[in-house]
């Protein structure tokens, strides 16, 4: 009970902040540039983690395993949106490039060892469970 | 060497002290380093003594110089005129500043600078010598932070120029600009006007320019020089002193490092001290344990060596876990930080770093053996049967 709200409310704090980073904390350019769409793309996958955090919560042990799986991918796309995948303004001296990319990378790692975290622990119970 | 690791709490107290202090010092002083290369960067490429500019905009140029930011402004090529006879003046050269868009058309959003490169004596020295004869019409130079295609050429609106050569950082906006040769302009508009973008007279006007650097001779009075040039021209122009006003800005940045070093050195002071206390008082519960061994034949030596290690392990773990927060913060937001102050930066380079991390590593291993000096003498003066009657 204790991992699996830690999980839920932890998808949830990150999936907001991947929501705020490039629109409240670190908002990009105004313009249509490839920061914008990286923007897009950063809104949807906080949505989609949040709704995980959210779903992860009312499932079976199995289930929410599965999803936890899922959301490595959706750390990693966090990450890679502001680098090659879509990418920000290419001048140096932008926000975007100097502040929302490097956020945006950061809250990826974080994501990614955080569900790890998470993974290694559910793996542990289900295999303490199943001896 | 694990009995550390037994007691929880305090083994989790040291290793957030040392992680805490491990990325105090190694941020900070990164921070440290940025702010003094771009004091340093900054200094060897100011290049004028005088810089002028339109009237009412002294502090434009001010902010193009030291924040980096984008500014346009123009009056008439007039003002050059007859410049280059005033007594004192050593070499006179214009710059005419234009902003690129950050579109499909341009390789990003740059400030593209028009230049002479016959009479110019603030970028062309920063050029190498056998790449200066290349500078003519339709070449480009680029500053230091401009993304290059990979045939070595900057797109501008719609069209590619080869860059000659890049510069080296600076830490101000001649980072982010592109240097074209006058006669290169009217191209730049041309093409600029034909994917729509709009300009005011001014920067169509082939007699307008943005700025005037003036250098004068050693030991002339810039004041004096252009006294005759600001009473004639004194509702047209502004003078910026850039050597007077890098020395303001020296001040401020000194300022800046000095209390930025004195808070690391509290900090490293503040930490130690909790450092031998904690050991301290880790070591004195185990006194008994301590006092046992001593009984059984393990001498001073052998249990100074255990805790020294064991302070050692703890500051290794506490390092890499700092180095770790360094390169999740300071590393990526650094440089937001010094863009958010408005003060030129250069990011250190990679040997830099790397002294920075041993140096920083050799800190902290060094406060974990000065924090088990103390409870190691405290074992050597004990006498083992004392100890264990006290504790009876």
């Amino acid at each position: 009970m204790k991992n699996k709200l830690a999980a839920t409310i932890s998808f949830i704090v990150l999936g907001i902040l991947t929501i705020l980073g490039p629109t409240v904390i670190f908002p990009v350019c105004k313009e249509v540039m490839a920061c914008t769409y990286t923007k897009k793309a950063e809104i949807g996958l906080g949505i989609l983690l949040i709704l995980i955090g959210v779903v992860a919560f009312f499932f079976e042990e199995k289930v929410r395993l599965g999803l936890y799986i899922s959301v490595v991918g959706i750390g990693a796309l966090i990450a890679a949106a502001p680098l090659g995948w879509i990418g920000v303004c290419g001048n140096d001296m932008m926000r975007c490039r100097m502040a929302t990319r490097p956020f945006l990378v950061v809250l990826g790692i974080i994501i990614i060892v955080v569900d790890v975290i998470l993974i290694v622990l559910a793996t542990r119970k289900k295999v303490e469970s199943d001896n | 060497m694990t009995s550390i690791f037994r007691r929880k709490h305090i083994s989790l107290f040291l290793l957030g002290v040392t992680t805490i202090l491990a990325f105090v010092i190694i941020g900070g002083t990164y921070f440290l380093l940025m702010l003094q290369n771009g004091m340093l960067g900054f200094e060897k490429r100011l290049g004028a003594d005088i810089m002028i500019v339109p009237s009412e905009c002294e502090e434009k140029a001010e902010s193009i110089l030291l924040e980096g930011t984008r500014e346009c402004f123009y009056f008439d090529r007039m003002v050059l005129d007859g410049l280059q006879d005033v007594e004192g003046i050593e070499a006179v050269t214009e710059q005419f500043y234009l902003t690129s868009l950050s579109a499909d058309c341009c390789t990003s959003q740059v400030q593209i600078v028009g230049f002479s490169p016959e009479t110019d004596f603030v970028i062309t020295p920063w050029v190498k010598s056998k790449d200066r004869n290349k500078i003519v019409a339709g070449k480009a130079v680029a500053g230091s932070r401009i993304l290059l295609e990979k045939d070595h050429t900057v797109k501008i609106f719609g069209k590619k120029y080869e860059v000659v050569s890049t510069l080296a950082e600076t830490g101000t906006s001649l980072d982010t600009s592109v240097y074209f040769p006058m006669d290169t302009m009217p191209e730049i508009i041309e093409n600029a006007q034909k994917k729509g973008v709009d300009f005011l007279p001014a920067q169509r006007d082939e007699n307008t320019i943005s700025s005037v650097f003036i250098k004068v001779k050693s030991g002339v009075d810039e004041h004096l020089v252009i006294k005759d040039l600001i009473l004639e021209n004194a509702d047209k122009i502004d003078v910026v002193f850039p050597g007077k006003m890098f020395k303001s800005f020296s001040k401020n940045t000194k300022y800046l490092v000095s209390s930025i070093k004195l808070f690391l050195l509290v900090i490293w002071i503040v930490a130690e001290v909790i450092l031998v206390i904690v050991c301290y008082l880790y070591s004195n519960s185990r006194k008994k344990e301590y006092a046992l061994l001593r009984i059984q034949g393990v001498g001073k030596r052998q249990l100074s060596l255990v805790l020294v290690k064991q302070m050692l392990l703890i500051t290794t773990i506490g390092y890499i876990l700092g180095v770790l927060l360094t390169f999740l913060i300071v590393f990526p937001f650094g440089r937001y930080l010094t863009y958010c102050l408005g003060i030129a930066y250069i990011t250190p380079g990679a040997k830099e770093v790397v002294i920075l991390l041993l140096t920083g590593f050799l800190a902290l291993e060094i406060s974990g053996i000065v924090s088990a000096i103390v409870p190691i003498r405290q074992i050597g003066k004990q006498d083992a049967y004392t100890v264990l009657r006290e504790e009876e």
